[in-house]
């Protein structure tokens, strides 16, 4: 796909990040429906080691900030604030697997209708259960069991994550099969579920 | 390159600092370095600093102090404080609080916006003067959970006040960059550091990741109206029961008396920072009230112990966003005057189980650190990088009066998001958005930052426009708002209302007005200044003439004579610039004297005005 490799717009080598190019220094115009993965300069796939990402983010920040364009003109004071603005939106994203993983499934799924509410089999009457004995537990303020429930609820999400990394690739190896999109979306969505109640409980101290 | 300071525009005092050749420092020494943030109203304008502090209790109703507490914020949320404060309070349009000047009609009333610019002015002139350049642009510090109401109020401050704002970065910040940036501190470059900050009205804990040239803020939390102006008024409280219980006749509501505790309060509290017990004296003369007493550093510590329980509270809070445990936090840096308290540091050093780092004086710090950032901006180096957060998410009011989050708290600026709007009903050509600032679910909880008001949609069928509103934080924090219609592409008119804040309409009128008065107090200070100069000049050459007569002409003398006339003339006009170039024209007259040995030392000041100018 040589088309889609971006080239600088004054020294024409190839581009890391669409925003940048850190071979002749300029700051680079970009069209607003760029993705993510574009913004930081790697592929768009759900592996993607978090050292590495750290490192290209602290580059790109260290050329893109404003700080560095105080006395630029004002084109280039406004396309390093923009630029800036979407290169943290980017990382955030990125950073954060579950973001991540609910960033790339909109990229993937963009031309398929997806069910944007399936949750997993029985998960609805279960999460109604767990809600109801937060309430409760709430109310009574119990502390140990408290944080016995939070324990609970943290290893369910994270059995959910757990399951991102392999569902992706075999979403990569499978493309045709739109079931593992759907499954993705069933998985992001009972994690919602999870992390609402999460954020109901208080932190102990 | 051109110079940026730093500016530390605190609740107490305000100082500035930029980077010398010799490394960054406070601008100004002695008195001249600092300015209490203290403004007193006469006649022909303001007397700040130093000057007002003085008028405190002699001139208590036309004299201003704290007025950073209340930049940004309207009465019913100042609460209690409006009836702590030594002046009167009054509330304007949009909610807009004013500071009522005088004892009867007709009262003056003025915005903490305009307050502020005065202390900004007052600090721009002494940079001006220490620097010998003209100041213009400045980086100001703000405490990091400032609202988006308050840094705007902070800027159109610095804008009345003549001075272009380069940045607007968070006071625990700036001291993270001038511990961080500072050789000698062993501070450590890669790992967490908590900044605690206690000033005079506010408190902010932060948390920073330094790694390399980045510092990066992980999150933040604070009280903005949480500092050692609350443990003086918890002092004045227990004064007053004291008081009454041996007068129990004396009363305390006239701002004399109200100023009159408040200095107590204030010098008992520095008095314990260094001995274990004080005793304090009250005179209330209008009442014939006089009282007499001790205080012991353990009372004082257990009637502060609540405010600081809270700040660590806060500390709690900020780790759990940060995610961090307090073993990962690698240091502590005090900021604020009101970490010098004993009492204070030991609960800091117990919770944190390290001691914090205080090398750098905790006044000065913040002002440093924005002189160092001010640098940065300038051109002046690029070996670090500061990434800051919005201290708390913006959204808009949806249905049913709840918050719905656009930018959470805690995210990186700057920063853009879009949310996209539509019409209810056919033909609707606009629609009402209100904006809001907080961390709780309901809009009644957070702050209301203002309306804006979408014009100019297309008419279409209600629910068939897509206005896509996109909200926009710059590096100062600071929110802008534009929209546009997607399906016709046509830029939707956007007007936001702010409701504790200036318009710009009403920044540009009192700068206006306080243009027209800057020329006349520019020119009355001139003309004192060189007046006095005059009179010293006029002494030196009279007392030391036979110097003259030994050493010039007859002629030169009789010239000297006379341009001794011609300036005693323009002493007694009003212009400043006239006497200047008179004075200037008598300096050039006794150069001469000045090359002879006896002459120089007698007429230093006067070639040293000439060369001046």
């Amino acid at each position: 796909m040589a088309f889609d490799e971006p080239a600088c717009h004054t020294c024409e080598t190839t581009l890391v990040s669409r925003l940048f190019c850190f071979s002749c220094n300029a700051l680079q115009p970009f069209p607003r429906e760029i993705d993510f993965f574009e913004v930081l300069g790697f592929p768009v796939s759900f592996e993607l080691k978090s050292a590495e990402l750290e490192e290209r983010y602290q580059q790109l920040s260290l050329e893109l900030h404003p700080d560095f364009y105080g006395s630029a003109p004002e084109a280039e004071q406004l396309l390093s604030e923009t630029a800036s603005a979407i290169l943290n939106t980017a990382y955030k994203t990125l950073h954060e697997p579950t973001l991540r993983a609910g960033y790339l499934l909109h990229l993937l799924a963009e031309k398929q209708q997806l069910d944007e509410r399936s949750l997993p089999e029985g998960f609805l009457a279960e999460m109604f259960f767990l809600q109801e004995e937060l309430d409760e537990l709430l109310d009574s303020v119990n502390s140990v069991e408290l944080s016995a429930m939070h324990d609970d609820l943290q290893n369910r999400k994270k059995d959910i994550e757990a399951d991102y990394a392999p569902l992706f690739k075999k979403h990569e190896e499978h493309p045709e099969d739109s079931g593992i999109l759907q499954q993705l979306q069933t998985h992001l969505n009972a994690e919602r579920y999870l992390r609402r109640l999460l954020e109901r409980i208080p932190v102990a101290d | 390159m051109e110079r940026i300071i730093g500016i530390d525009l605190g609740t107490t005092n305000s100082l500035c600092a930029t980077v010398f050749d010799e490394g960054p420092e406070v601008i100004g020494e002695g008195e001249n370095a600092v300015t209490p943030s203290v403004l007193s109203r006469i006649d022909s304008g303001w007397l700040v600093g130093q000057e007002a502090q003085k008028r405190r209790i002699s001139n208590p109703e036309n004299t201003v102090s704290s007025i950073k507490r209340l930049m940004g914020r309207d009465l019913e949320e100042l609460g209690e404080l409006v009836n702590e404060l030594p002046y009167k309070i009054v509330e304007g349009d949009r909610k807009l609080l004013k500071v009522r000047i005088g004892v009867s009609e007709p009262y003056q009333d003025f915005t903490p916006q305009e307050l502020s610019a005065e202390i900004l002015k007052k600090v721009k002139q002494r940079a001006e003067t220490a620097l010998g350049e003209s100041v213009e642009k400045a980086v100001i510090t703000v405490p990091a959970y400032f609202d988006d109401a308050q840094r705007q109020a902070t800027r159109a401050a610095a804008t009345i006040a003549g001075l272009e704002v380069a940045r607007i970065i968070n006071e625990p910040t700036a001291a993270a960059i001038a511990y961080g940036l500072d050789e000698k501190q062993d501070l450590q470059k890669d790992g967490h550091v908590a900044v605690y900050d206690l000033g005079g009205g506010t408190f902010d804990i932060s948390i920073l990741k330094l790694s390399g040239k980045i510092f990066k803020v992980v999150a933040t939390h604070g009280n903005t109206q949480l500092g050692g102006d609350d443990f003086d008024q918890a002092l004045v409280e227990i004064l007053k029961k004291r008081i009454l219980q041996q007068h129990p006749q004396a009363h305390f509501e006239d701002p004399e008396s109200k100023q009159i505790l408040k200095k107590t309060a204030e010098s008992i509290k520095i008095e314990l920072s260094l001995s274990p017990e004080t005793t304090y004296t009250l005179d209330f003369p209008k009442q014939g009230v006089s009282f007499t007493d001790n205080f012991k550093v353990e009372d004082f510590e257990s009637l502060i112990s609540p405010l600081v329980e809270q700040t660590l509270e806060s500390c709690k809070h900020v780790l759990q966003q940060a995610k961090l445990s307090l073993a990962q936090i690698d240091e502590v840096v005090l900021v604020g005057g009101s970490t010098v308290v004993p009492g204070v540091r030991r609960k800091i050093e117990t919770f944190f189980g390290r001691s914090p780092h205080v090398a750098i004086d905790p006044y000065k710090v913040v002002a440093i650190g924005a002189g160092i950032q001010g640098h940065l901006l300038a051109g002046g180096r690029r070996d670090f990088l500061l990434l800051d957060v919005i201290p708390l998410a913006l959204g808009i009011e949806t249905l049913g009066g709840t918050f719905s989050k656009i930018i959470t708290g805690n995210t990186t600026i700057p920063v853009e998001e879009s949310e996209t709007f539509t019409t209810n009903v056919d033909d609707q050509t606009s629609i009402d958005v209100n904006i809001y600032q907080g961390e709780r679910e309901l809009i009644k909880d957070c702050r209301a930052l203002g309306q804006f008001k979408l014009r100019g949609i297309p008419p279409m069928k209600g629910g068939f426009p897509l206005v896509e509103v996109m909200f926009r934080v710059d590096a100062n924090g600071i929110l802008t708002v534009s929209a546009s219609e997607k399906r016709s592409g046509k830029k939707a008119e956007i007007e936001v209302i702010p409701f504790h804040g200036l318009t710009q309409f009403e920044i540009e009128r009192i700068m206006e007005d306080s243009f027209e008065n800057a020329i006349d107090d520019f020119n009355e200070r001139q003309l004192i200044e060189f007046r006095l100069t005059a009179e010293r000049v006029f002494q030196g050459i009279e007392h030391n003439w036979n110097v003259a007569e030994s050493a010039l002409t007859e002629t030169e003398r009789d010239k000297i004579r006379m341009q001794m006339e011609v300036v005693r003339q323009s002493i007694k006009g009003q212009d400043s610039q006239a006497l200047k170039a008179q004075l200037d024209a008598l300096g050039e007259l006794t150069r001469p004297l000045a090359d002879t040995a006896m002459g120089r030392s007698i007429l230093t000041e006067l070639q040293g005005e000439s060369a001046d100018s």
